[in-house]
């Protein structure tokens, strides 16, 4: 019971390499950071893992079979992908957005059913947005929007979640609610995938990180052996240093020291 | 559900009634005197169109045998442009798209066109404008599926196979006689329901339904197509084959029309916002309310075309000259309300 990639290549135009060679293993209950700089292939990597782009070698493995064997509806049942925050050219409204999640249940030709609606609203409650009408997704704020996808997700009831930066545009306190959400989330049973740009927020809510550069791993297991000041700065290219709390909490600080001490010194 | 089966009806007999007293509506043509206005009592209308007795031979055959298969055109063709313009803006995720997008009226035109040039009887001119629309969409998804089908890639396509024909249209034109030929091409293209009698109807409504039907059962995957492609493939939702579905679907009732009717603009561009504007973006909504104001806004314009001068006003120019200002209006309202396109 797991959501595998075994060396995955991928390139968009033939002789180009986006991945090469990645391997990947999420459970249930775990919550899987991936960090890289720009342009190293997260994005690219979480579209394999949910089939939107087929590798070029390697397979993608879901429960012991191959991906590529699953119909879209029944990939759709398992896996779900919350896209990075983007606007809708359409103004749908909330619970008519959550609804959409529930898409691979309606059988073809067919509209949701009461049971569709029931799910919609429970996940809108889990992620504590009330399903009031007639509010359009469009007009909601940042930390709203990815609650509303989080919702989305869950309605669409799948063991696994893939996230593409759910922390990105967000203040800390909202990055907070929404990674607590998905902590909370991964401990029902369902595995998480999330790439993010902030090491943080991988130690402080991740089970396992994957650290990525130009399509490869760096390396990767529990963020306590793999996020560390000297891999950061392999990763980035920039100097990292590690600042730790009585709790034992620890953090990275990026470049040299700050800019207005360097100024008054 | 019992509100859902109220609307439904409720839309339906609104329908119902529109129609009884368009088709009231309207001129008398006599030998040597022109057009007479000839106004028909709702009542004696219904009563013709049940065969009741009381009513005038001439009442009776101007209502059933004239103006009730254009009515029914008109009905017919507003709701397949409006629908299909609805469909084909939420598959290109651009409200700015109209049903010909993909170079089906541009074809359609060059198949009527050639059809005149050739001097063919009437049917067979709508047999090859529709032939032709549904070729050319053809063309642009072949086109289009060489360089991997994006939605981009799509629209490009079809601007290529649209000025490409076009360009035919201009040479059917060019060598059309100036004097016999050319102003049959040009009032063809301007656009009408003239010639509609009922042999002509039954092909528009076969096409017209199979390609509506084939819209409403996939109203709840258009909503995921709406959406980016990664997302709706997420959901579950076979993003190229649907893609293809619906536009062949669109394709169908926009060729169908345009070769009843000529073409007629602005509907399936104009019908879906304000449409938007009623229900919501969601599909399963938006196709059956676009289809029903679509079919009125065609079916009041047709009255207007025939009824407003002696002779005809051509439905395109109609269209054109009512559709610019009131999407313009739509277009500013919705704008200065802000929160994205509804």
């Amino acid at each position: 019971m797991s959501l595998e990639a075994h060396g995955l290549w991928f390139g968009y135009t033939p002789g180009q390499t986006v991945l090469r060679g990645i391997n990947l293993r999420v459970d249930p209950e775990c919550v899987l950071f991936i960090l890289g700089p720009n342009g190293c292939g997260k994005s690219t990597f979480l579209a394999c893992l949910h089939g939107a782009l087929t590798p070029d070698r390697g397979n993608v493995r879901l429960e012991g079979h191959l991906l590529s064997q699953f119909s879209s509806r029944e990939r759709a049942k398992r896996i779900a992908f919350v896209p990075q925050i983007h606007e809708p050219v359409f103004a749908y409204d909330v619970e008519e957005f959550v609804l959409m999640g529930r898409t691979p249940y309606v059988r073809w030709f067919s509209g949701p059913s009461p049971a569709d609606r029931a799910y919609t609203r429970e996940a809108l409650s889990v992620v504590g947005v009330s399903p009031s009408a007639n509010r359009p997704y469009t007009t909601l704020s940042g930390g709203e929007q990815r609650l509303v996808l989080l919702a989305r997700a869950l309605a669409q009831g799948g063991r696994y979640l893939l996230l593409d930066e759910p922390d990105a545009h967000l203040d800390p306190g909202h990055q907070h609610q929404v990674l607590s959400l998905v902590d909370r989330i991964a401990a029902d049973g369902r595995g998480v995938i999330i790439s993010s740009h902030n090491p943080n927020n991988a130690c402080a809510y991740g089970t396992h990180t994957l650290l990525m550069r130009d399509g490869a791993a760096l390396n990767w297991g529990a963020p306590e052996k793999v996020v560390s000041a000297m891999s950061l700065e392999q990763a980035y290219g920039v100097p990292f240093t590690e600042v730790r709390d009585e709790a034992g909490r620890r953090a990275f600080l990026p470049g040299r020291p700050p800019v207005a001490a360097r100024r008054s010194g | 559900m019992r509100k859902r089966a109220l609307i439904v009806a409720g839309s339906l007999l609104l329908c119902l009634a529109v129609l009884v007293l368009v088709l009231g509506i309207g001129r008398w043509y006599r030998p040597m005197a022109g057009g007479d206005r000839l106004w028909i009592s709702p009542g004696n209308v219904i009563r013709s169109l049940v065969g009741a007795e009381g009513v005038s031979d001439r009442d009776r055959v101007v209502v059933t045998g004239l103006r009730l298969p254009r009515a029914l055109a008109a009905l017919c063709i507003g709701a397949a442009l409006a629908s299909a313009g609805a469909a084909f803006q939420g598959l290109f995720r651009n409200p700015l798209v109209e049903p010909r997008i993909l170079g089906v009226s541009s074809a359609a035109a060059v198949g009527a066109a050639g059809g005149i040039l050739l001097g063919m009887p009437q049917p067979s001119i709508q047999m090859a404008a529709f032939v032709m629309g549904l070729g050319g969409m053809g063309l642009s998804w072949a086109l289009a599926r060489r360089f991997g089908a994006s939605l981009l890639v799509l629209v490009i396509a079809g601007i290529v196979v649209s000025s490409g024909f076009d360009a035919l249209l201009g040479l059917t034109r060019y060598v059309a006689d100036p004097h016999s030929v050319l102003p049959g091409i040009t009032h063809w293209l301007l656009g009408g329901l003239g010639t509609v009698r009922w042999a002509a109807l039954w092909p528009l409504l076969a096409a017209c339904g199979v390609g509506f039907t084939a819209l409403m059962l996939l109203r709840w995957r258009l909503n995921a197509l709406s959406l980016d492609e990664r997302e709706a493939h997420a959901l579950g939702v076979p993003v190229r084959r649907l893609r293809l579905v619906v536009i062949l679907a669109g394709t169908l009732l926009t060729a169908a029309s345009v070769a009843t009717a000529g073409v007629i603009s602005w509907v399936g561009l104009l019908v879906p916002h304000a449409a938007r504007a009623l229900v919501g973006p969601g599909h399963a909504r938006l196709l059956p309310a676009s289809a029903l104001l679509g079919a009125l806004l065609v079916l009041c314009l047709d009255t207007i075309a025939r009824s407003a001068v002696p002779g005809e006003i051509p439905l395109g120019i109609l269209t054109g000259l009512l559709g610019a200002p009131l999407f313009a209006l739509l277009l500013l309202r919705r704008l200065a309300g802000a929160g994205g396109w509804r």
